[in-house]
């Protein structure tokens, strides 16, 4: 089996097949990053499609001195950052939360705490989210981030304590925790 | 005493999210510290939900390299054109220059002499070009 770097070897000198297992592999991360960030599957396919193709027609610019999903990622917030640019904020959509088995209290319970935490972390502010969604989900590490986000480290985390003391407060607010 | 519980909450935030290690932490305010790591827990619990979230959405991947592939080729094709209109454009001006310059019947010597040549010229291009495809 082809490692990452012989995979992107052979993507870039035209190997179709080595570049669809190349998205093939990384498409659970970029799909997983994207959601979080819009909450709308309308709006996650849109920019997945296009991030997707962004990659595709600028593999031969990549350098393999990251991941390639880091790279991926940093594709899908400029991809979106331009969405926002040019639409409105995106409405948070409730029909996805997949049922955790139990009676439905449960499920009607976990559906008003999903809304509630999604739209805390919609409220907050494109660039701030994407730190706190790189770092909290994805796990990335300070430097990683701002490579992808194009920013200094020092931005990257008194971007994270905001967001951190930001949704503690309003969980607080909402009585989610005490 | 203000600024040093700021810099101890930015520090757990630091160490619960593995930049710095637990040591790198302010040992002082220590219920101050269990309180923002309680907290800190707490959130974390309620937004594993998120991680459930999943949306089923139509993408084919073949289809995006494939579309891809269209858009390289009509760009291609376009840079093509305006190559080609601008190297024809560079051609006939140069020609009139020379015309207008030395005088017609100079072009006139000058193209039966490139026309005669041509030939020998295109048709190793044109086998090395061939052989280059073939490798």
């Amino acid at each position: 089996m082809l490692s990452e770097l012989d995979l992107i070897r052979e993507a870039q000198k035209g190997n179709k097949s080595a570049l669809n297992t190349l998205l093939t592999e990384n498409y659970s991360i970029l799909k997983g990053f994207i959601i979080k960030m819009t909450g709308n599957p309308h709006i996650s396919q849109d920019i997945l499609q296009e991030t997707m193709l962004k990659a595709v027609l600028n593999i031969n610019r990549f350098t393999p001195h990251a991941k390639f999903s880091t790279w991926l990622i940093k594709i899908a917030t400029n991809t979106y950052k331009d969405y926002l640019r040019k639409n409105k904020p995106s409405e948070l959509i409730e029909e996805s939360l997949e049922s955790p088995g139990g009676s439905l209290e449960n499920l009607a319970i976990s559906k008003i705490e999903y809304k509630e935490i999604m739209e805390i972390i919609l409220s907050l502010p494109y660039e701030k989210r994407a730190v706190f969604i790189l770092k909290h989900y994805q796990g990335y590490k300070y430097d990683e981030i701002s490579e992808i986000l194009n920013c200094p480290i020092g931005t990257v985390r008194s971007r994270l304590h905001y967001c951190i003391k930001y949704i503690i407060s309003e969980m607080e607010r909402k009585g989610l925790i005490e | 005493m203000k600024k040093d519980k700021l810099d101890i909450k930015a520090s757990i935030i630091d160490s619960y999210y593995n930049e710095i290690s637990e040591k790198d932490t302010n040992p002082t305010f220590n219920n101050e510290s269990n309180e923002i790591r309680n907290k800190l827990n707490a959130m974390s619990d309620k937004f594993d939900c998120i991680n459930e979230l999943d949306f089923d959405l139509d993408v084919n991947i073949l289809n995006i390299i494939q579309n891809a592939e269209d858009i390289k080729v009509k760009k291609k094709n376009k840079f093509e054109t305006i190559y080609f209109v601008l190297i024809a454009f560079l051609i006939l001006s140069s020609l009139l220059f020379i015309g207008i310059a030395s005088g017609f019947k100079v072009l006139i010597y000058g193209e039966i002499f490139i026309g005669a040549l041509t030939p020998f010229a295109l048709i190793p291009l044109a086998q090395i070009c061939k052989k280059r495809e073939e490798v």
